[in-house]
């Protein structure tokens, strides 16, 4: 019959492409990694280079550093998002498509051009300051941020929610915190793993204010051991892949609680 | 002596040119339950989004018990509103969506149980307090909004067309559970809707809106058998729209009949030529050999139950409806002719 050829050849076209979007994303994190456990003697493996990395003082104090930085991003990014675009999808507002463009510009703005821009910008204060980075970092991830927000809140009736809690008698903060948070948990959750694993793998933006966080001290490693710089990026791609994972198990969680 | 709760004055809503409501004032006794009756776009829900402040008038005042409250925040405004979509929040299950208001005001947890159960067997859903909204049926949604509305001893009730997006037999349960429960609560309430039987079911009172203003408001029966307006007498129930000649002083010639005028009779001259209002109940079947009867010939025939309806066309008429009881009109098919006459002391007439 034609349908059933139909549906093996969809059916292979599918195998292929998932083959091949897997590979794309594995293949090269897995050599690598395999890279990371090789000694001098062809064939031979150990864990040399993760005891060497986890002996520098240094590790602890940069991932850190990164972990707090992106957190406070993170934050950063959720303060200002929440309130703007619960505004915007209430209001109705015509400078929603124009707010939605604007959150683009991190993709289209060369980051050289951002940095020395946001760095004449920032308060005297924040610009002397490490501080400035979770600002900036905010605004880098917006494209993402944005949207992963967008979409939780176009798939709730928001207007009637707001409307309903506001009438109820609950004032406009907490109107956010017990109704529009609760509602949208999935889409803010998303945009906050996002977000933190974008900013822990910053590099460009970071090292051209000269500010040292994990990325940058990766590069500097590299300069006398491209092994040691090879490991810590295994292990910087493994940060983002854990915290996706811790998000993914919480929303789980938040579902099973629900149903 | 009545007391007014709610007193709206000259309310004007405009949407770039569009005048949503235009001068529109009301006033609402204690306890009263009064409907907002129009077509779409007539205004009625911006009246009540006004009144919830969820919408800001351009110019217009509105009052609770004598105090002005058009710069009141809707969050302090303390009403209760059941709104046309389903509006319970998605994260609480259903005690917890009841005890919503209670809960913003800081009323302890062991209260705002007891009177969200309270409120849970009022409306017939005492073991459904731990269900989540998803987990309900529309006509139970729309219950449990009633309850949360309630809850908090709301100054005045809100429902902007609450059944529309019920079925047909819901719809009639829960309106007469809304009525049930406002009369046991004295609680004044507005209702929106755009239906007309809903309204006359259920209301105190009815105020007809037509282009932003309010038509007239009266007791349902005043109001189908003495609208002050052709917008009622056409809106509200179903006319026929008959041509008419004023002939003397307060009476006009309707196909072969002298009847007296009810409204407007001053500002026609003899000779006129009007369009006159008759119920299709008003028009009954008469003896082919009396004298002033009209002829037609059946083209419709509508069956429903008690009652029949007839549409008969005659020479250069439109359609004309007779509405009689189901045995009356049983031997008439379409097809048939039929002799009709108007049997009413009073017709209502306007200009053509």
């Amino acid at each position: 019959m034609e349908v059933s050829v139909n549906t093996f050849t969809g059916k292979r076209i599918l195998f292929f492409t998932t083959a091949i979007y897997f590979a794309l994303i594995f293949i090269p994190l897995i050599s690598a990694t395999e890279y990371t456990f090789k000694t001098s003697v062809k064939g031979s493996y150990s864990w040399n280079n993760y005891r060497w990395v986890f002996e520098q003082s240094e590790f602890t104090h940069y991932v850190l550093r990164s972990f707090w930085i992106a957190g406070l991003s993170v934050i950063v990014s959720l303060l200002i998002l929440i309130p703007l675009q619960t505004w915007l999808a209430i209001s109705q507002s015509k400078w929603r498509s124009f707010v939605e463009v604007v959150s683009l510009f991190p993709l289209i703005i060369p980051v050289v051009a951002f940095a020395i821009g946001a760095q004449v910008a920032m308060p005297l204060f924040v610009q002397d300051s490490v501080l400035e980075l979770p600002f900036l970092y905010a605004m880098l991830s917006l494209p993402y941020t944005y949207r992963a927000i967008d979409i939780g809140l176009s798939a709730i009736p928001i207007k009637t929610l707001y409307e309903a809690s506001m009438i109820s008698g609950a004032t406009w903060p907490k109107t956010i915190l017990r109704v529009i948070l609760p509602n949208t948990r999935t889409a803010v959750l998303a945009s906050s793993a996002l977000g933190f694993a974008l900013c822990i793998g910053e590099f460009t933006l970071t090292s051209l204010l000269h500010w040292d966080t994990f990325p940058t001290w990766i590069n500097d490693v590299s300069q006398d051991s491209v092994l040691g710089a090879i490991t810590l990026s295994v292990i910087s791609l493994l940060i983002p892949i854990v915290i996706i994972a811790l998000f993914a198990f919480l929303l789980t969680k938040g579902k099973e609680k629900n149903e | 002596m009545s007391e007014t709760k709610l007193e709206v004055t000259n309310l004007v809503r405009r949407f770039k040119d569009v005048a949503a409501l235009d001068d529109f004032s009301i006033k609402i006794e204690k306890g009263e339950f009064v409907s907002l009756l129009g077509p779409s776009g007539c205004g009625k829900t911006t009246a009540l989004r006004i009144i919830a402040g969820l919408d800001r008038q351009n110019s217009g005042n509105v009052f609770i018990s004598g105090t002005e409250i058009s710069a009141v925040p809707a969050n302090k405004r303390n009403m209760g509103m059941v709104f046309q979509q389903y509006s319970l929040f998605p994260n609480l299950n259903t005690e917890e969506n009841i005890a919503f208001g209670l809960s913003v005001r800081g009323v302890e947890s062991k209260k705002r149980t007891s009177r969200a159960r309270e409120l849970l067997e009022l409306v017939g859903l005492q073991n459904l307090g731990h269900r989540f909204p998803h987990q309900l049926s529309g006509g139970q949604q729309q219950r449990v909004a009633l309850a949360r509305a309630i809850a908090f001893e709301p100054e005045i009730l809100l429902l902007d067309e609450p059944l529309s997006a019920l079925d047909a037999q819901v719809r009639v349960q829960i309106r007469e559970e809304i009525r049930r429960i406002q009369i046991e609560y004295g609680i004044t309430t507005l209702f929106v809707t755009h239906d007309q039987e809903e309204a006359m079911a259920i209301s105190d009172r009815v105020a007809v809106m037509n282009s932003g203003r309010l038509e007239q408001i009266d007791k349902p029966h005043n109001l189908y058998s003495k609208p002050e307006s052709p917008f009622v007498a056409s809106f509200v129930g179903t006319a026929n729209r008959l041509p008419g000649k004023i002939s003397s002083g307060n009476s006009v010639r309707v196909l072969k009949q002298e009847l007296s005028i009810s409204r407007f009779a001053s500002t026609f001259k003899n000779g006129d030529e009007v369009q006159a209002y008759v119920r299709p109940e008003s028009i009954r079947i008469a003896s082919r050999s009396k004298e002033k009867v009209s002829h037609g010939l059946v083209a419709i025939k509508s069956f429903l139950g008690p009652t029949t309806i007839l549409g008969v066309k005659s020479d250069g008429l439109p359609l004309i409806h007779i509405h009689a009881d189901s045995k009356e009109l049983r031997k008439y098919e379409v097809g048939d002719e039929v002799s009709f006459v108007i049997d009413a002391e009073e017709i209502m007439v306007s200009p053509l």
